[in-house]
């Protein structure tokens, strides 16, 4: 049986993650921060039939707690398949360029960016114990240099300056991390679930959470021939 | 006379862009980190007549440094007309995605992204007064995602430093948004990559940095028709300068 650790899984895009990703099939590990709402989640799940599922607490921003999961899910598996990425903030707001407070915007990276690279650092290992890792770091049209240069885009004033910044620094680790695997079966891509009802925007989102879901599963479980380091959304290849 | 602050002008790219921006007449605020360097840069410049320039102590990374700066400036003149965020780290090795530690990641944010957007929201009052405020920020094309993905960009295979690379990407987003929020003034502010030059940055190797300065200084100097919010490589592309992000 394939394995996935999705970070921040308790809820929302990540919550649902998992769960289609159990109906496939894979044994899915739902990283939460919160043991009690991580476990509220694992028996959410398992209410649904759903029994392939397990909770390893983890905290993205703290390194030990990384560890701790890495050592605790060492104990259960050799092989992880996939690592999503999905832990993500969005900050206090208001994040203008000019006024926005540093304290927020360092926040914001912890979880966004720096809590991704040593998450994949530390899991490394595992995944490369498999014949097709998979690596999908939810990241965020927001975080596209090149939408948020165009004035007739849709969302061209959700000029979020944490937020933003710390997506495309995040898209800049997958085109790093893909560069070093490409002579080998790793497939790592960015991917933008678009805007979806989760209390990332107090629902406000136009996209439901399985139709997010099911983008992510779909980078996934890539084949082998699939792509990586790349940038995608519903709609196909987003510019950087 | 007009007035410019350069940060980590010390030596190097800044201490040749601080040169040019005094040749044509500026007065310049030579910033650095370490106040006695400083001051050998501004004796240099005083050495070969260039006398309208003085040295003020600026960590970055360092929110009461960044203050007593701005206060001493304050005192000094009531408008700046050009900020240059030139300080910047490179992140040292490893400086792969899988090896790079989190504090090397740490340590180039703090001096590359979120150093400027300290020093740049300190002295956004001061700029304003101006009629024609100029920001450049200092990035580079390694922080191009769009060249980073091409197999056929010339230094795909030797410029992947993921720590720096990052960094000037989220340092890239700083300015659009920065370039946004001020589009209707009078503000021109973009990330102008100086190319690959020979400084202590890169051991030595590369261009002039009497050239690398040059760019600068243009996106500096540009006139109320000139472009905002745009990623510029005089060095990728020589015809308009600007690269995709």
């Amino acid at each position: 049986m394939k394995t996935v650790l999705i970070t921040g899984a308790n809820k929302g895009i990540g919550f649902e993650t998992a769960k289609q990703l159990a109906q496939l099939g894979y044994f899915v590990y739902l990283g939460s921060r919160d043991k009690a709402k991580g476990l509220d989640a694992i028996n959410k799940l398992k209410d649904a039939g759903i029994s392939n599922v397990e909770l390893i607490e983890l905290d993205v921003t703290d390194i030990n707690s990384i560890k701790q999961a890495k050592q605790e899910l060492e104990t259960k598996i050799e092989v992880l398949d996939v690592l999503i990425n999905n832990a993500g903030i969005s900050g206090e707001r208001p994040q203008n360029a000019s006024g926005i407070e540093l304290e927020n915007v360092r926040k914001v990276f912890e979880t966004n960016f720096f809590g991704v690279i040593q998450t994949t650092q530390q899991f490394m290992s595992l995944l490369k114990k498999s014949d097709g890792p998979r690596i999908v770091n939810v990241s965020s049209d927001l975080g596209s240099l090149t939408s948020h240069s165009n004035p007739d885009w849709e969302f061209y004033d959700f000029k979020l300056t944490a937020y933003c910044s710390s997506k495309a620094a995040l898209n800049a680790f997958t085109v790093m991390l893909a560069y070093e695997f490409k002579d080998t079966n790793f497939k790592v891509n960015s991917i933008n679930p678009g805007y979806t009802e989760t209390d990332f925007n107090q629902h406000r989102g136009t996209k439901s959470v399985a139709q997010s879901a099911s983008l992510i599963v779909k980078y996934a479980t890539l084949e082998n021939n699939g792509p990586t380091g790349k940038f995608y959304s519903e709609e196909g290849e987003t510019a950087w | 006379m007009k007035t410019a602050l350069i940060t980590g002008a010390n030596k190097g790219i800044g201490f040749e862009t601080a040169k040019q921006l005094l040749q044509k007449g500026f007065y310049v605020y030579i910033g650095s980190r370490n106040l006695e360097n400083g001051l050998q840069a501004v004796e240099k410049l005083k050495a070969i007549n260039l006398t309208n320039v003085e040295a003020i102590q600026i960590d970055v990374t360092d929110d009461n440094s960044v203050k007593n700066a701005r206060t001493e400036i304050g005192k000094k003149t009531d408008i700046l007309d050009v900020l240059i965020n030139n300080a910047g780290i490179n992140g040292g090795v490893p400086n792969t995605a899988l090896e790079a530690r989190t504090d090397q990641f740490l340590a180039a944010f703090n001096t590359n992204v979120f150093g400027v957007a300290r020093v740049t929201q300190a002295f956004i009052d001061l700029l304003k007064k101006s009629p024609e405020p100029r920001i450049v920020m200092v990035s580079s094309s390694v922080g191009s995602l769009t060249l980073q993905s091409d197999p056929n960009w010339l230094a795909y295979n030797f410029a992947k430093y993921a720590v720096y690379g990052s960094s000037k990407a989220a340092l890239n987003m700083f300015t659009i948004h920065l370039a946004y929020e001020l589009r209707d003034t009078a503000f021109k502010v973009n990330a102008v990559c100086p190319g690959y030059t020979k400084t202590d940055f890169t051991n030595h190797n590369g261009g002039e940095v009497e050239e690398a300065a040059k760019r600068i200084v243009k996106y500096a100097l540009l006139d109320k028709d000139g472009v905002s919010g745009k990623f510029i490589s005089e060095e990728t592309n020589p015809t308009t300068g600007e690269i995709a992000w």
